[in-house]
């Protein structure tokens, strides 16, 4: 039987930003498993407690920013050298002009890699969405957190969740192994 | 009282602006001054003294407006992120005497300097506009206009903070009873000041635009009477937001420890400004770039001569600055403010702050010294006086400025308190 199956799950609702921060500190203190966390505005600090590792869609970004700028100038030369254009005797491959095509190229490429990089990593678009702990007030004025505790650990959980100033906390009913 | 204790902590900054050793450091940079003066006008290098102090002028009357835009910026776009920095911006008005001073002196010596004074036959209508006298009177009155404008700006930012009666019991002094004086309702007139700071905001922005590129029309590009690109207004204004910014990020390093100002400068806020620097390190080179281009294609020799003195003809010794310039305001900050490191510490972010200062401070130079200055021998060598003499005229600037904005410093609240926006910051911001 695996840890999933032997579990519960709670869900605390929340007014203020700072309660909830509180109440994922105090989670991961007390070593209880964060499922997700729903807000419906960025919240940068509760973004670094559950994820305190950074981003690796940057290496995507930069990746493609570096193939973008090679790409541009690449085009800009390779157009030149087949398609002759002599403009007031200056070299058929000049890098003062093209150097604005790199540019360009490099922001193009660069952003669309970082909009990929991030569908990819953040495993977007999410088919199983709704999750069983989403709420609609999560989209509109309130904060959610979805704990995984042992069975045992339920009472435990749900006064951390009150004493963090959740307003609500629900004991989910999730068919096992559920997103976590 | 909902923010009692925000309003005591702010309150409390103003000591903790000076510290022992300022004077002294102060005194040092004002003797570099002195000396870098007395090397430049003195040292036997023709035109170097008017080089030194106009380099010097430009940046500090730059420096004097620039803080005032980014408030303005601030305020139109309602940057929550921007908020802590606001006072440290607008305190750049402390410069705006010096500033005044050093062009009056400019404009009084003008005779001596002046090249297009001993041309005899001006190209492209510019007889009508180079003339003495108007144009005398044209950049003294252009500074004042942008500066009155910018002074009414924080007159009433600070104003909206003197509304608050913990405010005026603090700051008691001539300024303080200056801009608390007359305030009987005090939230009508924190809405009347709004509404002024509304209307004013994008006139700030505007006025300082056309100001500043008619400053740089008259005060480096005249230096080459036969040269003129439409351009060159907007790469001089553009490069001292740069500075500006890059002035803000100096003076929030030092004071951090002061200040604490950890207190309302989270991780992310102190990113975000270095992203913003990282940013107009872009667009100042976009605008030299876009300059740069135009003349390179067309290639005509009217206007490719400016290029070629400073940047490659081997007869003078400029093109051996071209690379440092160019590596000190573009490369190294844009390379450098790629890393997250690097926008996260502030010693590095200083670091680049002040690199990014030297690469403007030395574009400046090499804009202005091949029309003033008289070398004998294309040697790098030669250059090695004026440059020096610029330089240290320009630290004895700052020796000058900083008691002066550290007095500003004092006598207002070092945080907009009478601003919702930055009151919401502090009331749910992030502060890990």
């Amino acid at each position: 039987m695996s840890s999933a199956s032997r579990s519960s799950d709670l869900l605390g609702h929340f007014a203020h930003v700072d309660t909830l921060v509180e109440a994922i500190t105090a989670a991961q203190a007390n070593a209880y498993e964060v499922c997700d966390v729903y807000s419906p505005v960025p919240v940068e600090a509760a973004q670094a407690l559950i994820s305190p590792g950074r981003s690796p869609v940057r290496f995507v970004t930069f990746a493609g920013g570096l193939c973008g700028l090679v790409g541009g100038m690449g085009l800009a030369i390779i157009t030149s050298l087949i398609w002759n254009l002599v403009v007031a005797g200056k070299p058929i491959t000049a890098v003062v002009p093209f150097m604005v095509v790199g540019f360009e190229a490099t922001i193009l490429i660069g952003a669309i890699s970082t909009l990929l990089g991030m569908l990819i990593f953040a495993q977007l678009p999410y088919r199983r969405f709704p999750t069983p702990a989403y709420r609609a007030s999560f989209s509109r004025d309130r904060f959610g957190l979805w704990l995984r505790c042992a069975p045992e650990q339920v009472e435990a959980v749900q006064r951390l969740l009150e004493e963090a100033g959740a307003e609500k906390v629900e004991v989910l009913s999730i068919a096992q192994g559920g997103r976590s | 009282m909902k923010h009692a204790q925000l309003f005591a902590d702010v309150l409390a900054m103003r000591d903790k602006v000076h510290s022992p050793r300022d004077k002294s450091v102060s005194l040092a940079l004002g003797l570099c001054g002195a000396i870098g003066l007395l090397l430049a006008f003195a040292g036997g290098s023709p035109g170097a003294g008017w080089l030194a102090l106009l380099v010097a002028t430009t940046m500090t009357i730059g420096v004097a407006a620039v803080g005032v835009v980014f408030a303005a910026i601030f305020h139109i776009t309602a940057a929550r992120w921007g908020r802590p920095f606001q006072r440290f911006a607008e305190a750049g008005v402390a410069l705006m005497p010096l500033g005044l001073i050093c062009l009056l002196a400019l404009v009084l010596g003008g005779h001596a300097w002046l090249p297009w004074l001993q041309v005899d036959h001006l190209t492209g209508g510019k007889h009508a506009w180079l003339v003495r006298g108007f144009w005398d009177v044209r950049v003294l009155l252009t500074l004042v206009c942008t500066y009155a404008l910018s002074l009414t700006f924080v007159y009433y930012a600070w104003r909206r903070d003197f509304c608050l009666g913990e405010v005026r019991a603090a700051f008691t002094g001539r300024l303080g009873a200056w801009l608390g004086r007359g305030i009987t309702d005090a939230e009508r007139e924190m809405a009347r000041c709004t509404r002024r700071l509304d209307v004013l905001a994008p006139a700030v922005i505007i006025v300082y635009a056309l100001a500043f590129s008619f400053l740089a029309f008259d005060l480096i590009m005249a230096l080459e009477p036969d040269w003129y690109s439409t351009l060159f207004g907007a790469w001089y204004f553009i490069s001292h937001l740069f500075v500006g910014l890059a002035a803000i990020v100096l003076i929030t390093t030092v004071l951090w420890r002061r200040l604490s100002l950890e207190r309302f400068v989270s991780m992310p806020r102190q990113r975000d400004l270095a992203t913003l620097l990282f940013a107009f390190c872009l667009v100042h080179m976009d605008f030299f770039w876009s300059q740069f281009l135009t003349i390179w294609y067309a290639h005509l020799p009217e206007f490719t001569f400016y290029l070629i003195d400073r940047t490659l003809d081997p007869a003078l010794p400029y093109h051996h600055l071209t690379w440092p310039a160019l590596a000190a305001f573009f490369f190294i900050p844009f390379g450098t403010l790629l890393f997250r490191r690097v926008k996260s510490s502030r010693l590095l972010l200083s670091a680049v702050a002040i690199i990014a200062i030297s690469g403007v401070l030395l574009a400046r130079f090499i804009e202005a010294a091949p029309a003033l200055l008289t070398l004998d021998s294309p040697s790098v060598t030669g250059l090695f006086l004026p440059l020096a003499a610029t330089a240290l005229v320009a630290l004895g600037v700052i020796g000058v400025a900083i008691p002066l904005y550290q007095r500003l410093l004092t006598s207002i609240p070092l945080m907009p308190l009478s601003d919702e926006v930055f009151l919401a910051t502090q009331t749910h911001e992030e502060h890990p």
